[in-house]
């Protein structure tokens, strides 16, 4: 009897944990992308570089701490102080590239931000790659514990499952804080109508800059958990990253918070157990660089046959 | 709840050449049903549209109580205490009946303390650019502070969300909407809708509500039920009601006081008696429908 696949199911099992683990670090990012575009149909390109940031920030705190000595106890607490970190630097970079960048354009054609967001986006990658960096890379700390999880044939390690349980969390906590909070409500209001959410007396303003913000500290969290994992970063490390997950938001239907996890998890297992699927034709065999040629095949058939996305909606409420 | 008094002065707005309103003198005293009605293309939206903020009249005044809001955005002139419903109803339609309230009490937990000392725009684009740059790291920390008070509940913080919530039920229910807390807006029956906006702009606690055609699109029933309404609004509450109306039923029968503007000016003021009686009213009416080739419902 001749088995139905021919890689076998450790394989498949393995390229399901990597789709899940990229698809994790997209879906936190592509929150970012999704909600700035719900308050202001603005696509924040500089996203990826706030992302970088962030990395950049949890890996300083990393080493300051002592980097690869770390040890015991002291692990989770640099942990715990790389990822808030992380957030802040994230954080301060969105919210100061609002202010700069996008606000003086508020009422410009949509157009002028976009523009102005590769801008900064090119701008932050290269002050970081050429400015301080000469083109060389950072190497973050190996301190996560090693080791894994078997259950079976599935075999994860304890990075992984990190990975993905707070990725979930962060997720968790943000939906929460969009659908129960008062400062949720007024996200959404704006997210519907900006002069309506004015006259009930939402300052907009505010709550944009608060968007901005909540988008930003995911995508930080996002930068330690990939430098965590890759081990290496750079400036224009957000770019790669920064694009996917706008893929991801653009296929779950950007606008949509529930759209943009979902699209993260299927861009990265449409990446990983994709490619595997490729293989399985006869006389194919793709080299694992192959998945951003799928990622981005993808984003190129969604625009064409369902450009609302997954969870999308049409724009026609908007009169 | 409040009630305030709404001038305007000489109050003017053009858009480019197009003069769409002209010396407009208007005094609502507190507590008073005031009608604006006129033609279509009168000017009584944007009337509406530049007592909220969202025009800056091109010349004159405007008052509210003794603080001038002419020049103040939309947020700060609802933090004020002016609120408003649309003609084509804007609901925020993916959200639920409550939680289209629950926004309009987002002022009340500490949003409100902006009131009385709101700093109104001096019309030097340098000198407001600055100050609005002096203000950002207050905002970004105040963008913080919210974001913090969200996440982490103080016990304080429940308390004024509990609060809200148990108002917004009982706005919900005076306005004939209990057991539809939970229904998403754009679900609701339409009659429904137009309550469901005057309930979340009640929720401001308003001085004075502006109403824009509270009675469009409703059969005659429909229409009686809601002059029954506002008026209990304004008995109960007190607040101060300024609306557009074009069924002539519901302005003589429940406006104190009637403003007609024609082509951007006042032409008329007076009680519903004395409009009627007013030939330049007539005039407007009848000229317009003569023109036109078609009525609005006046009569």
């Amino acid at each position: 009897m001749t088995p139905l696949f021919l890689a076998s199911t450790e394989v498949w099992l393995d390229q399901l944990v990597n789709g899940l683990t990229t698809g994790s670090i997209y879906a936190l990012i592509a929150l970012g992308y999704t909600m700035v575009y719900g308050v202001l149909q603005l696509i924040n390109f500089a996203h990826g570089e706030v992302f970088m940031l962030g990395s950049f920030a949890g890996y300083g705190t990393l080493v300051a701490l002592g980097g690869n000595d770390l040890s015991g106890g002291m692990v989770a607490v640099a942990l715990i102080l790389a990822f808030l970190a992380a957030g802040g630097a994230s954080l301060g970079t969105a919210v100061a590239v609002e202010r700069v960048a996008y606000r003086p354009l508020r009422n410009a054609p949509r157009l002028a931000p976009l523009i102005s967001a590769i801008g900064v986006s090119v701008l932050l990658s290269h002050l970081v790659d050429d400015g301080f960096l000469n083109g060389g890379a950072k190497f973050y700390p190996q301190i996560f514990p090693d080791g894994d999880i078997e259950l079976g044939p599935l075999q994860v390690t304890y990075l992984q499952l990190f990975l993905m349980g707070s990725s979930l969390a962060m997720m968790g906590v943000l939906y929460w804080i969009v659908q129960q909070t008062k400062t949720g409500r007024a996200i959404r209001a704006v997210a519907e109508s900006r002069d309506n959410a004015a006259l009930m007396g939402v300052n907009v303003n505010r709550t944009i800059v608060v968007t901005f913000a909540l988008g930003a500290v995911l995508a930080g969290f996002a930068g330690v958990l990939y430098g965590l994992f890759f081990s290496s970063i750079r400036g224009s490390m957000g770019f790669l990253p920064g694009v996917k997950a706008f893929t991801a938001a653009v296929l779950g239907g950007i606008g949509s918070i529930p759209g943009a996890v979902v699209g993260g998890y299927f861009l990265g297992l449409t990446e990983t157990v994709g490619r595997e699927l490729l293989n399985e034709i006869p006389g194919v065999n793709l080299p694992n660089q192959w998945k951003d040629v799928i990622a981005f095949a993808l984003l190129v058939l969604v625009l064409i046959f369902r450009p609302t996305g997954i969870f999308g909606q049409k724009e026609s409420k908007r009169a | 709840m409040a009630s305030s008094t709404l001038r305007t002065a000489g109050l003017g707005m053009q858009f480019q050449g197009l003069t769409a309103l002209a010396d407009i003198d208007l005094a609502v005293p507190a507590g008073q049903i005031h009608g604006v009605i006129g033609p279509n293309g009168a000017g009584k939206t944007t009337l509406f549209n530049c007592v909220t903020g969202f025009y800056r009249p091109t010349t004159g005044e405007l008052w509210l109580d003794d603080q001038r809001i002419d020049g103040l955005a939309p947020h700060q002139v609802s933090g004020l205490g002016v609120s408003r419903t649309f003609q084509n109803i804007r609901l925020f339609s993916t959200m639920t009946s409550i939680e289209n309230v629950l926004v309009g009490y987002h002022l009340q937990a500490g949003g409100r303390t902006t009131a009385g000392r709101v700093r109104r725009p001096t019309g030097n684009r340098l000198r407001d650019g600055l100050g609005e740059l002096a203000t950002a790291p207050r905002s970004v920390a105040a963008s913080l502070a919210e974001i913090a008070g969200s996440v982490f509940r103080t016990p304080s913080v429940r308390r004024a969300e509990a609060e809200a919530v148990a108002r917004a039920r009982e706005l919900l229910a005076t306005l004939g909407l209990a057991g539809r807390e939970n229904v998403v807006a754009r679900n609701l029956p339409y009659g429904d809708q137009r309550r469901l906006e005057i309930a979340r702009a009640l929720a401001t606690s308003p001085g004075v509500l502006l109403l824009d055609e509270p009675t469009a699109g409703m059969n005659p029933q429909e229409s009686l039920s809601m002059v029954g309404l506002i008026r209990r609004v304004r008995d109960e509450l007190g607040t101060t009601i300024v609306l557009i109306e074009h069924q002539m039923r519901v302005v003589m029968g429940v406006c104190e006081y009637i403003t007609v503007l024609d082509y951007g000016r006042k032409i008329a003021e007076g009680t519903a008696a004395e409009v009627q009686r007013d030939t330049r009213v007539i005039e407007a009416y009848l000229g317009t429908r003569a023109v036109s080739g078609g009525g609005h419902g006046a009569a």
